[in-house]
């Protein structure tokens, strides 16, 4: 009989209790390739599947997809492609030669000069109201922040500066040797600054001599060791 | 002193008319900032720590002239081909013995210990300490590291950067900018171009906060430099993998550290801002995408220009605001 191509309309045959092999049937075989499937399909203890059987996310369908890995950029079904862009082999390998070209011929970047951003645009607006202009060529740029490369710091400079950080260094250090935290100490510092603490303490090692208003007490005379006293 | 500039424009004729300098006296927390990234490699380390050369013209010797100013160790990471081990020492820190170590793992440039985009606690540094930098790694090949360097204040840098509130109250237009860079095989940076050399759209005489970017290719980091950042390189990781993380790396830094850590640059200057890229010896081409958002003219301190180029720049006379 071929089957009913309107399930939804009224069976002219009557309609069934239940499914083909379905145990509550009343022609129910145990046997029967009807009941074996029915059972493969239903029987299974409470909790111990995730999906039905066949379901594709189920682990036991044949061909189901759960191992795949999804791994950012990759598409899993052409892992034969690049990560990312989805280049073929080839393609990959003709940018990477073309790639590699590129970047041995490639400069490196010019090591610049820190400035004064305020101060230099400061001084590029100037040149701009001069040339009234707003994008200077680069022999005007290069002409407004070479002066400030004249203020480039020297050698005495620098060596002035790691003297200023070693004094500030050593105030710290005494105000933790006088149990302030560091962080406490550097608070001193800012407030009081080095000069100051350094000096309060050059003043509290070498205490100017004052004149004695009394004369000073004569040291008590103690009694001859005797080691048979106890 | 701070100064901030007004600059009158005829559109029609894109001449400048008037161009005036004047004293700033806004935020004083807000001047004097500086952003670093610092970038060095370390040639065939295999098991044995080695401590890093820095990249050309850069040094882990930290800025400034005064231990009052407050400077910090705001993030770093590493990018090895093979998986190694980043350590920053310095008797100034916890100590110098082991400090600060972190496994590195191969083929993923973001931080493993200091990452704001996580929220994140900054490690104090202190003028004129100088660091030692180490990693281990590959044997036969060249690994390399960075650290992201904030100075609070640090004297004759000045460079210009907002804070979040500022972003929100002074934003208008999204825009990005995309650079390709070709970075060389030596461990320095490399490749330097200008910021408008791929697309030059970028309206005239304005400000823009880069609020952090994107790159195609992994490498160490992608540095941006330029006169607003008192020519010092500010940057973030050159990973293409956490896009989402590395796309408003200026924003979370600001956000972590409630500060102004977001980079501005005016577009008078686009000529003289470079993009370039530090990586391993494989070198390699670079898409950057950087994301950017046009400001409302004169209001961030140090600014080349004023206002009278937005009216005509498709801006809106204020602030778009954002989402509430």
């Amino acid at each position: 009989m071929a089957p009913n191509p309107f399930p939804q309309s009224p069976d002219t045959h009557g309609e069934e209790d239940f499914p083909k092999g379905h145990p509550g049937r009343g022609d129910y075989d145990p046997g029967s390739d009807e009941a074996i499937e029915w059972a493969r399909l239903h029987v299974a203890p409470l909790g111990q599947r995730d999906f039905p059987i066949d379901h594709p996310g189920a682990v036991d369908t044949p061909g189901h997809k759960n191992a795949i890995t999804w791994e950012a950029g990759v598409d899993p079904f052409n892992p034969h492609l690049e990560a990312h862009s989805g280049r073929t082999p080839a393609q990959v390998a003709g940018l990477r030669a073309l790639s590699d070209y590129a970047s041995s011929v490639a400069k490196e970047s010019p090591a610049a000069m820190p400035l004064d951003a305020i101060a230099v645009n400061a001084a590029l607006d100037a040149k701009r109201k001069q040339v009234g202009r707003d994008i200077l060529t680069e022999a005007e740029y290069s002409e407004v922040v070479s002066a400030f490369h004249k203020f480039k710091t020297t050698a005495e400079a620098s060596a002035e500066i790691k003297a200023t950080i070693q004094r500030q260094w050593e105030a710290i250090e005494l105000l933790q040797t006088r149990g302030y935290t560091r962080n406490a100490a550097l608070e001193i510092l800012g407030r009081e600054g080095a000069d100051k603490i350094l000096g309060t303490a050059e003043e509290a090692k070498h205490p100017e001599p004052t004149p004695p208003s009394t004369p000073p007490a004569a040291p008590p005379v103690s009694a001859p060791f005797n080691p048979l006293r106890r | 002193m701070r100064v901030n500039t007004r600059v009158v424009i005829d559109i029609s004729s894109d001449r400048v008319l008037e161009r005036e300098c004047f004293k700033y006296d806004g935020a004083v927390e807000q001047c004097g900032r500086a952003l670093e990234v610092v970038a060095g490699f370390a040639t065939n380390p295999g098991a044995t720590f080695t401590a890093l050369t820095a990249s050309t013209g850069q040094s882990f010797t930290v800025r400034g002239t005064d231990l009052n100013a407050k400077t910090w160790l705001l993030s770093e990471w590493a990018f090895n081909a093979t998986v190694g081990e980043l350590r920053i020492r310095s008797p100034r820190l916890h100590d110098f013995f082991s400090g600060i170590r972190n496994r590195i793992t191969a083929a993923f440039s973001m931080p493993p210990n200091f990452s704001h985009v996580n929220d994140s606690y900054a490690q104090r540094l202190y003028a004129q300490d100088q660091l030692t930098v180490e990693l281990t790694g590959g044997a036969a090949e060249l690994d390399t590291a960075s650290l992201l360097i904030g100075y609070q204040d640090l004297g004759g840098i000045a460079g210009r950067f907002i804070d979040m509130p500022t972003l929100l109250k002074v934003g208008l237009n999204v825009v990005t900018i995309e650079v390709t860079v070709v970075a060389v095989t030596t461990g320095n940076f490399g490749g330097a171009v200008a910021i408008n050399s791929s697309i030059d759209n970028l309206i005239a005489n304005t400000d823009y906060a880069i609020l952090g970017g994107t790159t195609d290719t992994r490498g160490n980091a992608v540095g941006v430099t330029g006169v607003d950042f008192g020519n010092l390189r500010v940057g973030f990781p050159a990973e293409p993998s956490v896009r989402n993380l590395t796309a408003n790396w200026f924003v979370q830094l600001a956000d972590a550290f409630t500060g102004a850590w977001i980079p501005v640059f005016n577009s008078a200057n686009k000529t003289q801002t470079t993009v370039d890229v530090q990586t391993n010896g494989s070198g390699g081409t670079y898409i950057i995408n950087l994301n950017c958002v046009q400001l409302l003219a004169g209001q961030v301190p140090g600014g080349a220009t004023g206002a009278a180029v937005q009216a005509g720049g498709g801006g809106a006379p204020t602030s778009a605001g954002q989402p509430g």
